[in-house]
């Protein structure tokens, strides 16, 4: 490898940015780099700014997974802020990594993660400024190789042309196995590590396996057993999710028809409260972090929460370390556990009923009733919170004016709960143009158009009458390109170039988004956009087919039958309702919880 | 409960940390280290910390003072907080203090440095940065010597170096921040007699 990029040139682009600290690195926790000619070299690459890849918990686990292997060896780098990109071109200075500073063109191999769909332009970027080439089949022997991960790795069509090989599942089971390969065949020819890598289970190599093999998705079993963290990075600035963080079970008992990882990430797998209190307290003692997180896609949901809770409080309490638990179930029972870890009720509380009436909240099965809407509203002005935030969505399948009211109904009734208790209750509610994803039961549905969601947004918002309410809607045509790449295929990826060529960067962020740009490189290419947001006949193939998640497609169409009944599915830790993965994993407790 | 004063220095990349994350990046530091510090009052609780007036990003700070208050506070600490700071942040000495009198209220005066990153200032470069102290009524001492300028000035909330590099880039001296190195050498009191700034520990 070459040499770093020296501080002097670093010096002078920050003094021309914004936010310089994203690109120093340095923190606490990262490197040191590894000496060795033989070591192999990934470079994990978040496709978005520093502040939102340094709190994606899956690097933080994956960094110190990679530096545990005796023969690997992680650095980091995150998208460049438009204002970094321009004064790296403007200085011809390429994309470096954090921990070395080397170029990226050096490592034996970027690894992405596909997070969300409109990160994807960020993605060339990062590969335009390191002079590594967009399509795979032009990159040369001297390039790296560029590999994915994530969700986004389940329906990876749109950008597969750019990737050499896709890793499906958990890191923690594909990272070692893939450098392992890697680092057998240090030196040998693209070809080769391909193919070696296109025998791993669970990788995907678009140039050699097409999309007629079928790519099962890695999983880890047990998670006690399995590399957990114990180390994290801690950034010299405020990130997004600025605190410790860990894993307390994957997958999702819930089977919320809508949800994509309640479906990808299965089956339920969970870390007992002893082996997650353990990991809590090392990952605060190593970090000094003041803020703790369990995560998960339901963590109240969490056998061991209880017994967690308990064990954890002293030291919280000694330590003055705040703990969080995203995603709060929309109960009672949830509420008063928020009560029991913020005793001072700042802010307020963040629910998600998803839809306004029962009827279609069971027809998308959010198992949640109006009596326990009831219940969490009227919990948490009487435990003393000032404001709600609710979370809805609009264009869900067979959704009607009324149910587009309910959700102004379940604003008013937190306005009245907040009332009843004298408190401020102010309510913010937030309404999300529904995507149907890859891999779900809507996964057919057609996706309400753009005039359709606008229509719906601006009909909720000029029926609110209480001016404790404040309503907002996600913006359209960023929700129906969201819808393209979320049921995209390859044929998306010469969009995508063309997007970036144009200018487009950063589309997630409503500043920096452009739809004229996008619908001019689709029509330049005779891509009918629309055609991905439409609905898709049952029997037809659909681009994500080859990856096989382990629920069954005839699993999903029966939820889908099921939906359009208004008929619930229960949680599958009330019995199996099998789904696929009874009998393919021994972890699957097919409903013995 | 020990109220330690320390100097710091900030060196490095670590310069393009903004001034108001490092209550929380030397608090995370302390906590790795196994120190107790106290926490104040009120609705969100936080670290107890007096920072001195805010240093500029890209700015290399070499003997910053800032207060801490400690549980507990040995030999040994010290050691065991400088282990644990990331690269560029590094504790130069500690004092206990115990007068009432809070940190800012004992500083009156800071020295600086500016040097070209690649070519040497001129004497104009003195002129300039002299002059715009002097505008700001912070002006004690300019000197040149080697190309480096050297300033002693007061008033540090209102003359850091954000007004004297565009007091440099308005006389056409420089284009930009990029073109120089900045450093403040001493933070503390000026002292008349010996027309120099002393360190407060």
């Amino acid at each position: 490898m070459s040499g770093g990029i020296d501080e002097e040139r670093m010096r002078v682009l920050l003094s021309s940015v914004k936010h310089p600290s994203r690109y120093i690195g340095g923190e606490w926790g990262s490197g040191p780099v590894k000496e060795g000619r033989d070591i192999v070299r990934v470079c994990y690459a978040f496709p978005d700014v520093y502040e939102v890849g340094m709190s994606y918990l899956g690097f933080q686990i994956l960094y110190p997974l990679t530096k545990s292997l005796p023969y690997a060896d992680a650095e980091r780098v995150y998208a460049p802020w438009p204002d970094m990109e321009e004064a790296m071109r403007g200085s011809g200075t390429p994309l470096w990594s954090l921990e070395s500073r080397r170029p990226l063109r050096d490592f034996d191999a970027v690894g992405v993660t596909l997070q969300y769909e409109l990160s994807c332009t960020n993605i060339l970027t990062i590969l335009d400024l390191s002079g590594i080439h967009f399509w795979s089949a032009d990159r040369g022997e001297e390039e790296p190789l560029l590999l994915a991960g994530g969700i986004g790795a389940l329906s990876p069509e749109p950008v597969a042309p750019f990737f050499d090989a896709f890793m499906a599942g958990d890191g923690e089971a594909l990272i070692p196995e893939v450098l392992s390969r890697l680092h057998e065949l240090k030196g040998a020819k693209r070809a080769e590590k391909l193919s070696a890598l296109a025998a791993i289970e669970g990788v995907y190599v678009p140039a050699i396996h097409g999309t007629n093999k079928r790519i099962r998705r890695r999983i880890v079993e047990n998670l006690d057993d399995a590399f957990y963290h114990t180390t994290m990075i801690v950034p010299n600035t405020a990130i997004v999710h600025d605190r410790a963080a860990v894993q307390v079970f994957k997958g999702c008992t819930r089977g919320c028809r809508f949800c994509q990882a309640g479906v990808i990430d299965r089956p339920l797998r969970e870390r007992s409260a002893e082996s997650v209190c353990r990991q809590l307290e090392a990952l605060l003692e190593s970090t000094g972090w003041e803020e703790a997180g369990l995560l998960s896609l339901a963590t109240c949901d969490w056998k061991g929460l209880p017994e967690a809770m308990e064990k954890l409080a002293p030291m919280l309490a000694e330590y003055k370390i705040k703990l969080s638990l995203p995603s709060l179930r929309v109960d009672a029972f949830s509420v008063d556990l928020a009560s029991r870890l913020e005793s001072l009720r700042k802010g307020g509380l963040t629910f998600a009923p998803e839809a306004g009436t029962q009827r279609l909240r069971d027809v998308i099965n959010k198992g949640v009733t109006e009596e326990d809407i009831e219940a969490a509203l009227e919990a948490t002005f009487a435990h003393g919170w000032e404001r709600v935030k609710l979370y809805f969505m609009m264009g869900l399948p067979t959704e009607t004016e009324e149910d587009l009211a309910g959700i102004l109904e379940i604003c008013g009734r937190a306005v009245t709960a907040a009332k009843r208790h004298k408190r401020r209750g102010d309510v913010n509610a937030s309404v999300a143009g529904f995507v149907p994803k890859a891999h779900t039961p809507f996964q057919w549905e057609k996706q309400a158009s753009i005039e359709e969601l606008r229509e719906r947004g601006r009909w909720l918002k000029s029926k609110v009458r209480s001016r404790k309410v404040s309503l907002s809607y996600h913006e359209p045509e960023q929700t129906f390109l969201e819808g393209v790449f979320a049921r995209g295929d390859s044929a998306l990826a010469p969009a995508i170039e063309r997007a970036w060529l144009a200018g487009e960067r950063f589309d997630g962020w409503s500043e920096y988004f452009n739809f004229g740009r996008w619908m001019k490189a689709f029509e330049e290419l005779g891509i009918d956009a629309a055609s991905y947001t439409a609905e898709r006949a049952l029997g037809a193939a659909l681009p994500w087919d080859h990856i096989d998640c382990g629920v069954d497609k005839e699993y999903l169409l029966l939820e889908r039958e099921r939906a359009y009944r208004a008929e619930v599915t229960r949680d599958c830790r009330g019995g199996c309702n099998g789904c696929g993965w009874q009998g393919r994993a021994e972890v699957c407790g097919g409903g013995e919880n | 409960m020990a109220r330690i004063r320390i100097l710091y220095e900030k060196k490095g990349l670590f310069t393009f940390v903004n001034h108001l994350d490092l209550p929380v990046v030397m608090s995370r530091a302390a906590k790795r280290a196994g120190l107790r510090q106290e926490f104040t009052a009120g609705f969100s609780p936080h670290p107890r910390i007096s920072l001195a007036p805010p240093l500029a990003t890209g700015v290399e700070g070499l003997a910053e003072p800032a207060d801490f208050w400690f549980d507990e506070w040995n030999e040994k600490s010290l050691f065991r907080w400088n282990a644990r700071l990331p690269k560029g942040l590094k504790i130069l000495k500690y004092a206990e203090i115990t007068e009432e009198k809070v940190l800012a209220k004992s500083i009156d005066a800071a020295l600086y440095s500016f040097a070209g990153a690649r070519a040497a200032l001129g004497a104009e470069a003195k002129e300039a940065v002299a002059s715009e102290a002097r505008r700001r009524g912070a002006l004690y001492r300019c000197d040149f010597d080697g190309g480096v300028v050297t300033l002693a000035a007061g008033e540090l909330e209102r003359c850091g170096a954000g007004p004297l590099v565009k007091a440099l880039i308005a006389a056409e001296i420089v284009a930009g921040w990029s073109e120089l190195r900045i450093a403040r050498l001493a933070v503390g009191r000026w002292d008349e007699e010996s027309k120099s700034v002393l360190p407060l520990i």
